[in-house]
């Protein structure tokens, strides 16, 4: 009797809507794993060295299966990483003191099958075989010179920003209509800030 | 309006401008990603906007149009009717060559895929790779063969060894390395390129676990190479575990071709990756480009309709105001064609109706002109004029004419003389004196007529003319009236002023002597007399004496009627004046039943007292003697202030109830010896008149209706231009 009564249950409409519910969160636990792509700056910080404030960045990307499947049919990804130092004042708009971007660009070879990674600022090129080793490599920013500290040791307040994210505009123009309006192609990160002087 | 017409249609063609080679650029991009690559999206977006400005305009244009059409404003309909047919005429064939492009589009795509290429694409690269494998594992062989040789030389050794292996195996970079990737010895064969390419750390991890390393690489500025890394045999050596990595290079004709078949792979590989993007995209182009060939069909189709229907609306707009009367309209013109020369014919035909007009109206204004300055020249004579249609019917007339004929005529034009012969007696007499003459040939012709009306009988001479007819109009009559009363009355009033003078003056010389000579008789003879003599001589001689005295009397009076002495006025109360002369006759007759109604509001006017009292006198004598031979003796007497043709008089009525006055002697009442007394010298009425009319009055008899007797009535006109009062009581004329 029990039995009977569930059953009813999932035919009658009262049913319908918690099956109804119940595949939707399905359908977005299954969407939320499926789209795990994301970028998240996990630690940045500044050095000194040689007199120049210099940025150590750890940065774990992680790639949607739409964006490793366009990789694979030979689709460039550009990521750009971009470093700011700005000065706080008061009543305007924060002065920015520097802006310097990182681009790295992921191509896959069939040829080797291998995944080159160049970076564009200055032409350094890396080869790996898998693609988790090239998120790793160019997740990885060591030293990365921004400014001179005497620029920094007059008064006021100062303070870094990173950010990165893919470039929607190096990819091949109709892929850009859809890009800009799918989450699978918007691939950010906030702003990460740090004081470098109070 | 025209200057911002022009402004929206330029506004439109560059828009329609911008947004063709925007379309143009995003073709461009789409087919050859060098070409605009960073402009794609923005062209995709100025492209969305461009047609969303495209339909507010024509959202704009139609909204104007449907309030046209609400409005029932001219060439609205047509403009619709031009708009859906431009419309259809366009946008059926970009629909039909939209859908057949999008049918070709797909199919093109799809048929740039096929299983052959693809399959002799992959079969490509793995020979590719089948070629460059054959070479790896043979450089492998090599390295294998170098590093057991290496395998007895000491760290301290190997610089030099190391340029020697290098130059004999090929390879282009040659580096000695420790397991944990420090670089011990290295040699290439560029002698600026100082530092060795390192392995990474997956390959020394590689090589850690005990697997060499072998693949085709891409070295900055060196395009492919083949790395093999193989671990260095140690056989109890004191030097660790060493590893060696050489770069050996691909021939440049392999590294062609091997580029070639990659990029080709890659490239096609990209396409079918971008087929559907690709697809949609062209789809979303050609949506564009026919939206935008809509669209602007569409707008165009207004601007185009707006323009050809704007010379038909001008012109409707230009008949609605010719029938509204306003003949200034001009339309301008729109070109030299057949409208144009339409338009210029209406603007031609208006102009010469405008001069027509104006040509009327100064007719019309000097016809005006005319009739005023007839009417002022008619209004100006002393004598009356009528001017009478075919039909009779009054067309023309002046004041005097009302005047004579107390009649408003104004009230009366173009209506016939039967019609104002009902509402009117005197007109009537006056229809009945002209009527034959109307009706008559005759061209010129005088009558005299005699009519009544509020002023009493009254004495016409009418001279009528026949007007000659016109080509659409018959003839009239115009008819001037004369009132000949005061020059006819005058005449006889001299004439007999005359007469009563001579009479006077010839009675008068023999009645002294005869008076004096009976006297004489009558001193000397009668004492003399025998007595029975005596009486009968002095009855005689008293009787001549008495005659004689009356005839003096009547000399007198008639000595008075033709003289005019000179006139006093003074401020006289007309109602104490009657009141005076009433007491007189109050105790006159005991029957006698007096009824006296004097109006309160009578102003006092300028006359001579004693000679108004000799007319109320008179008129007073001759009411009593009237009622004396009646049964009922009654008198009204009354006063009261009338105004008649803009005239203020003061009216006294003596009312009697006698036998009143047969119609025979009506005409001659007031005329010299015309009485129906036995006794009286006839000339009571004849001074009464004489009196009135020095004071510029009027006095008439008129039987009274329906009672019996007759009633004399007496205006006396109150001139507001005497002066008040002077202090002798005399008051002074002033200049009319």
């Amino acid at each position: 009797m029990h039995v009977c009564k569930k059953h009813n249950d999932i035919t009658t409409g009262r049913g319908f809507i918690h099956t109804y519910v119940l595949v939707l969160i399905f359908l977005f636990t299954h969407s939320s794993i499926a789209g795990t792509n994301s970028i998240k700056i996990e630690s940045a910080d500044g050095v000194i060295i040689e007199d120049m404030y210099s940025v150590n960045a750890n940065i774990s990307y992680q790639l949607g299966k739409e964006n490793r499947n366009a990789l694979e049919h030979g689709i460039p990804l550009e990521f750009d990483i971009e470093f700011r130092i700005k000065k706080r004042r008061p009543w305007m708009w924060d002065q920015t003191l520097i802006s310097r971007t990182i681009t790295y660009r992921l191509e896959h070879q069939p040829l080797s099958g291998d995944y080159l990674v160049t970076r564009l600022d200055n032409g350094d090129l890396k080869q790996f075989q898998k693609l988790e080793d090239v998120l790793v490599y160019i997740g990885k920013i060591k030293n990365f010179p921004l400014i001179d500290t005497a620029t920094l040791g007059t008064g006021g307040i100062f303070y870094a920003q990173v950010k990165t994210h893919l470039n929607i505009e190096a990819l091949p123009a109709p892929l850009r209509p859809l890009a800009y309006i799918s989450s699978e192609w918007r691939l950010s990160s906030p702003w990460q800030i740090w004081m470098i002087k109070e | 309006m025209r200057k911002s017409g022009q402004l929206i249609f330029i506004t439109g063609v560059i828009l329609f401008i911008l947004m063709l080679s925007s379309l143009i650029m995003m073709s461009n991009a789409l087919q050859d990603s060098s070409h605009f690559r960073d402009l794609y999206l923005g062209l995709l977006i100025f492209n969305t906007l461009g047609l969303l400005v495209l339909i507010v305009l024509i959202a704009l244009n139609l909204k104007r149009l449907i309030k046209q059409l609400r409005n029932r404003i001219p060439g609205a309909r047509m403009t619709i009717r031009m708009v859906s047919m431009f419309t259809m005429l366009s946008v059926t064939p970009v629909l039909v060559v939209y859908y057949f492009s999008l049918d070709f589009l797909i199919r093109g795509i799809d048929n740039w895929f096929d299983l052959r290429v693809e399959q002799a694409l992959n079969d490509s690269l793995d020979l590719s790779r089948q070629s460059l494998d054959i070479r790896m594992r043979d450089l492998l062989r090599r390295t294998r063969q170098m590093a057991d040789e290496l395998s007895d030389i000491t760290d301290a050794a190997i610089p030099f060894e190391i340029d020697d292996m290098r130059t004999k195996s090929g390879a282009k970079e040659l580096t000695l390395l420790t397991r944990q990737g420090t670089i011990i010895s290295s040699s290439a064969d560029d002698p600026f390129h100082l530092v060795p390419d390192r392995p990474s750390e997956t390959i020394l991890l590689q090589l850690q676990q005990g697997n060499n390393y072998t693949a085709l690489d891409t070295i900055r500025n060196g395009g492919l190479h083949i790395r093999v890394v193989v671990n260095i045999p140690s056989f109890g050596m004191e030097s660790g575990a060493r590893i060696i990595q050489a770069l050996y290079p691909v021939s440049e004709r392999i590294n062609q071709l091997a580029e070639s078949v990659q990029d080709s792979f890659i490239k096609y590989k990209e396409l079918s990756y971008l087929r559907e993007q690709l697809k949609k995209s062209f789809v979303i182009i050609l949506t564009l480009v026919l939206l935008f060939s809509i669209f602007s069909t569409v707008w165009a189709a207004f601007y185009t309709a707006r323009r050809l229907a704007e010379p038909v609306t001008n012109l409707a707009r230009g008949t609605e105001d010719v029938a509204q009367g306003n003949y200034t309209t001009q339309i301008p013109v729109p070109g030299n064609d057949e409208l144009g020369f339409l338009v210029a014919s209406f603007n031609e035909m208006t102009r010469k109706i405008a001069q027509a007009q104006d040509a009327a109206s100064r007719s019309q204004y000097e016809a005006e002109t005319q009739q005023s300055y007839l009417e002022a020249v008619l209004g100006t004579l002393s004598s009356g004029v009528l001017v009478l249609d075919q039909d009779k019917r009054v067309r023309t007339y002046n004041r005097c004419a009302e005047l004579i004929l107390g009649i408003p005529i104004a009230a009366h034009t173009d209506q016939s003389m039967e019609e104002i012969a009902k509402k009117y007696p005197s007109f009537n007499q006056f229809k009945a004196g002209i009527e034959s003459h109307l009706s008559s040939t005759q061209n010129n012709w005088r009558e005299q007529i005699a009519i009544t009306n509020s002023s009493g009988r009254i004495i016409l001479m009418c001279s009528g003319t026949t007007l000659p007819g016109t080509h659409n109009m018959q003839h009239g009559h115009v008819i001037v009236i004369d009132d000949i009363t005061a020059l006819i009355q005058g005449q006889r009033n001299a004439a007999w002023s005359e007469m009563a003078r001579r009479l006077a003056h010839e009675i008068k010389n023999p009645l002294t002597p005869i008076q004096l000579a009976t006297e004489r008789l009558r001193h000397k003879y009668l004492q003399g007399m025998r007595a029975d003599d005596t009486d009968t001589f002095d009855r005689l001689t008293n009787t001549i004496i008495q005659q004689v005295e009356t005839m003096k009397d009547m000399v007198n009076s008639f000595t008075d009627f033709s003289s005019t002495p000179e006139i006093n006025l003074q401020m006289t109360d007309i109602n104490e004046l009657l009141k005076e002369v009433i007491d007189l006759y109050a105790n006159l007759n005991s029957n006698a039943e007096i009824i006296i109604s004097l109006s309160g509001n009578i102003p006092l006017i300028a006359a001579n007292k004693g000679r108004l009292r000799q007319v109320f006198n008179n008129l007073l004598k001759n009411a009593f003697d009237a009622c004396d031979r009646c049964k009922v003796f009654r008198l009204e007497i009354s006063s009261d202030c009338i105004i008649e043709n803009d005239q203020k008089y003061v009216e006294i009525k003596i009312k009697d109830s006698g036998m009143g006055i047969t119609e025979d002697i009506m005409d001659s009442m007031f005329d010299p010896y015309a009485t129906t007394k036995t006794k009286g010298s006839g000339l009571g009425l004849a001074i009464v008149k004489k009196i009135v009319e020095e004071h510029k009055g009027l006095v008439m008899l008129v039987n009274n209706s329906p009672s019996a007797g007759a009633c004399a009535i007496v205006r006396l006109p109150v001139n507001e231009l005497y002066d008040q009062k002077s202090e002798n009581g005399s008051v002074n004329r002033k200049a009319i």
